[in-house]
Parts: C-alpha cells; sequence; structure tokens
C-alpha cells in the first residue's frame, strides 16, 4: 500500500474516533450533534490529519500538532460562519471552551490509532480491547451519520435531524458493538470467521436496537467497510 | 524547483486565498472582489478553511524541514 491510501485510511480512522468521541460526550452534555456541523468537523479534522501524515508524517510530535491545529481551525469556522441552526432551541459547541473538548478527544483518537498502528508486541488483551474501542466507536459513527442523514434527506428539517440521536440508545449500541468486537478479536483465531462474526453481528446488533432493516444493511455495509480497512491494513502494519 | 520553495509558494499563495475567502465580509467579496462565484456566504468560509489548513500544514512542513 502507497503512501497516498496509508495516509487516507489513518486519517480517516482518526478522524471518525474523535468526531464519534465528541458526538458522544455533547450527547451525553445535551448539545446538538447536527448532520452538517458533524460533517464540517469531520472534513477539516481529516484534512489536517491527512496533510500531516502525508506531508510531514506520522508521530507523537505531529500528533501533538495536529490535535492543537485542527480543533482551533474548526473555530475559526465557527466564528466567521453564519449560524445555520436555531439558537434559542439548540446549544451546540461554538464557545471557546469546547476547543479544549476537541483537543482532548483528537488526542485519545491519535494516540490510540497511532499506538494500535505501531503495536507490534504487547499483551493480546490491550491489543484486544484498544481494537474494540476504536471498531465500536467507527461502526456506530457510520450508524450515526446514517441516521442523521437519513432524517434529513426524508424531512429536509435539520432540528428534526438533530434530535435523533439519543444518549441513552447510543450507550447500549455502543456497548453491544464493544462486547462483539471484543469477543470477536480476542476470542476467533481465524481471520475470516472473524470478519464474519463482527459483520453480521453488527448488523443483528443494529436491527434489534433500531428495529429497521435499511439501518441495519447501512450498518452491515459500514462495518464491512471498516472491518475490511482495519483487518487488512491496520493489523499488518 | 526544490521541495522547500514548493511549500512556501504554497504556504503563500493558499495562505492568502485563505484569509480572503474566511475573513473578508460576503458583500465586500461578493460586489467588491467580485469572488463570489454564485456561492453562500458557508462556503466561502469553507473554502478559505481548506486554504488555509494546507497554509498552515505547509508552514509546519517547513519549520519541520528546518530541524
Amino acid at each position: 500500500m502507497n503512501k497516498l491510501s496509508e495516509s487516507i485510511i489513518f486519517s480517516f480512522f482518526i478522524s471518525l474516533v474523535m468526531v464519534v468521541l465528541d458526538a458522544i460526550y455533547h450527547l451525553a452534555t445535551e448539545t446538538a450533534v447536527h448532520i452538517n456541523y458533524v460533517a464540517v468537523k469531520f472534513t477539516i479534522i481529516f484534512l489536517v490529519v491527512f496533510l500531516v501524515a502525508y506531508w510531514v508524517g506520522k508521530s507523537p510530535t505531529e500528533g501533538i500538532f495536529t490535535s492543537i491545529a485542527g480543533p482551533v481551525i474548526f473555530y475559526a469556522y465557527y466564528i466567521f460562519a453564519n449560524p445555520t441552526l436555531n439558537r434559542e432551541l439548540f446549544k451546540i459547541d461554538e464557545n471557546f471552551g469546547y476547543i479544549f473538548v476537541h483537543i482532548a478527544a483528537l488526542l485519545i483518537a491519535y494516540f490510540l490509532i497511532y499506538r494500535i498502528w505501531m503495536l507490534k508486541k504487547g499483551p493480546q488483551i490491550v491489543k484486544s480491547l484498544a481494537y474494540a474501542f476504536i471498531i465500536s466507536l467507527c461502526i456506530y459513527g457510520l450508524d450515526a451519520a446514517f441516521q442523521l442523514s437519513y432524517v434529513q434527506f426524508t424531512t429536509h428539517n435539520e432540528e428534526e435531524a438533530a434530535k435523533v440521536l439519543d444518549f441513552t440508545a447510543s450507550a447500549y449500541l455502543l456497548g453491544l458493538l464493544f462486547a462483539l468486537s471484543f469477543l470477536s478479536y480476542h476470542f476467533i483465531r481465524n481471520k475470516n470467521v472473524q470478519m464474519a462474526v463482527l459483520v453480521f453481528g453488527s448488523a443483528v446488533v443494529i436491527y434489534f436496537l433500531g428495529n429497521s432493516l435499511i439501518r441495519s444493511l447501512a450498518g452491515f455495509a459500514g462495518s464491512s467497510l471498516l472491518v475490511y480497512l482495519a483487518k487488512n491494513y491496520m493489523a499488518k502494519k | 524547483m526544490n521541495q522547500k520553495t514548493k511549500f512556501v509558494a504554497s504556504a503563500i499563495i493558499s495562505g492568502i486565498i485563505g484569509a480572503i475567502y474566511t475573513f473578508t465580509p460576503y458583500k465586500t467579496l461578493k460586489n467588491v472582489l467580485n469572488l463570489g462565484f454564485g456561492l453562500r456566504h458557508n462556503d466561502h468560509v469553507m473554502i478559505g478553511i481548506i486554504a488555509l489548513i494546507i497554509a498552515i500544514v505547509s508552514f509546519y512542513k517547513i519549520i519541520r524541514m528546518k530541524k
């Protein structure tokens, strides 16, 4: 795999984990998780992580620079762009203090994935836990993105879409996905069976919690992509 | 053109584009500078922010090249 694809996949995982960690914080503190802002946040963080990884490299120093530069640039977007959500109805993460939340989320995401990327030796249990944490957050992130975009496209109402995600439901889904990822990665030795269990298991978990076949199919597609990238790339590094 | 010159040029050019699109008021950009291209204000800011990201990372690359 060449440097370009490597940097794109590395940045994709970091940005997704960062955005999901941040979204969970927002759900827990009743701040709106809004598809437009999530998309802008993902784009900005992805570009910063990608350009630094591709032009400069991947290291703890680059991780610290990325973790500070990304949220500061995102804050600049908030200051200069026009608001699209009614601030009387929704509280969003536009205050200065949220920069620190974003920096913390990006630092966690960068160092977790950087360690997993470079982790060749070490206890299997730590690798399994870290892998399960990353993959469950990513599967949840793609499912949440699907739910937000689906409501946005069907209702054309941003305020409806901003109310879709709920902390309790998200916590149950994340917990189940984490358990599934950990058990499949830690106890199943055959890689193909491991991937199949994780992909089908994720689709089943999403179906039973969401009670929606279309969401389950989207979860199947999203988890297939993530598991394929993780197994064929992250595991080999 | 060596690598350092490329990154210096990239930092300066994208820095100027980024500053124009991010910090200039919408009406000035559209009516005075004629750089609106029929886009909304938030699209201009997004273009400006992307250019600023390129400028900042290019600048960071130049600093890292010196070490």
